[in-house]
């Protein structure tokens, strides 16, 4: 992050950022306890919703990526 | 180099079109089941196991029960009862001929869908393309090889057994086997907790470095050693149904703990933190 100078591209990895703190959140919310012998309730369940953003933030980043590099 | 922004929009395009097509086929997906998990022995289509509340059960077919028909069509394989029963709708009666105990009996069972268990919502958001292409051509091709029946509630307790369908798909249907859960989906089940792990960790995502030997192996041997653990369960399914029920659910624990350690790892790996 402290090697990016441009804007956009901390924007991008900020996305990145978040993505990963909704990974820790499933992890914590639904993986671990899964793994532990616990049910699964719906709260739990619904924590991997945030997951399905996290290729959508890895992809932007890579197009955002891609575009500097092309520049 | 200089990248061009064409192939990471076709990239992504791809990633966007296979996720959309996974949901798609995800709500329309038809699958029906008896309950019974049958096996071809040398005498037959045999009742390995028989899972609680389910028409099966509740029709009082058991254990050693030998499918001889169903609706009057002789039942020769295994994949003879997958594909008449991908035939029916759910809530249709279909007609059993069994031999017990050396009597013929006719059963009249009435199908039901198959439950989707406690993992559907993260089955179908797990973020892999190669996962999503998989799901999208096995179920376009109407084959599943593996379906894990488990009770409304989730996880099993110990009083409450996950039941584990192992069907092999008709051959019209091999290719939807290769694409699905053992050619593509459980290499990509077992990669992404690496996927997780390693790019949280360089300064950008599309640069290749990640720590040291000790870091990559930390990252990629468990996935090495649960990839190679589901092969040998899958290899040995056959000979104890019990026994490979019991491992699956070991290494299901197992795989969800590798990939909250390697989430974990990531968050706190993150150099934007």
């Amino acid at each position: 992050m402290r090697e990016v100078r441009s804007i956009t591209g901390r924007r991008q990895l900020r996305w990145i950022a978040w993505a990963r703190r909704s990974g820790g959140a499933f992890a914590l919310g639904y993986a671990l306890p899964f793994a532990l012998g616990v049910d699964p309730s719906l709260p739990m369940q619904l924590s991997a919703i945030p997951l399905g953003l996290i290729p959508l933030a890895y992809a932007s980043a890579i197009v955002a990526i891609a575009s500097w590099t092309s520049r | 180099m200089r990248v061009g922004p064409v192939l990471p929009v076709l990239v992504v395009s791809g990633l966007l079109c296979l996720g959309i097509a996974n949901i798609s086929a995800r709500a329309t997906w038809h699958a029906v089941e008896d309950g019974v998990l049958w096996t071809t022995q040398p005498e037959g289509v045999v009742a390995a196991d028989v899972a609680a509340d389910t028409p099966a059960a509740a029709e009082g077919i058991k254990r050693g029960d030998l499918l001889l028909a169903i609706d009057d069509r002789p039942v020769q394989e295994m994949s003879d009862v997958v594909e008449m029963l991908r035939a029916e709708e759910a809530g249709q009666t279909v007609r059993y001929t069994i031999l017990r105990l050396g009597t013929r009996e006719v059963v009249d069972v009435r199908i039901a869908p198959i439950p989707s268990g406690a993992r559907a919502l993260y089955s179908c958001l797990r973020p892999s393309a190669f996962s999503r292409c998989s799901s999208a051509a096995r179920c376009g091709c109407g084959v599943h090889a593996t379906l894990r029946r488990c009770t409304s509630s989730g996880w099993p307790s110990p009083s409450r057994r996950l039941h584990v369908l192992v069907q092999r798909p008709p051959r019209s249907a091999r290719l939807g086997l290769l694409l699905g859960r053992r050619g593509l989906d459980a290499p990509a089940a077992a990669a992404l907790p690496a996927f997780h792990a390693r790019l949280p960790r360089t300064g950008a995502p599309v640069d290749g470095r990640f720590g040291g030997p000790r870091d990559r192996a930390l990252v990629y041997v468990p996935a090495a050693l649960l990839g190679v653990a589901h092969v040998v369960a899958f290899a040995r399914s056959s000979a104890d149904a019990g026994r490979f029920v019991r491992v699956l659910e070991t290494l299901d624990r197992l795989e969800l703990l590798y990939l909250a350690g390697c989430l974990i790892a990531g968050l706190a790996a993150s150099p934007a933190r």
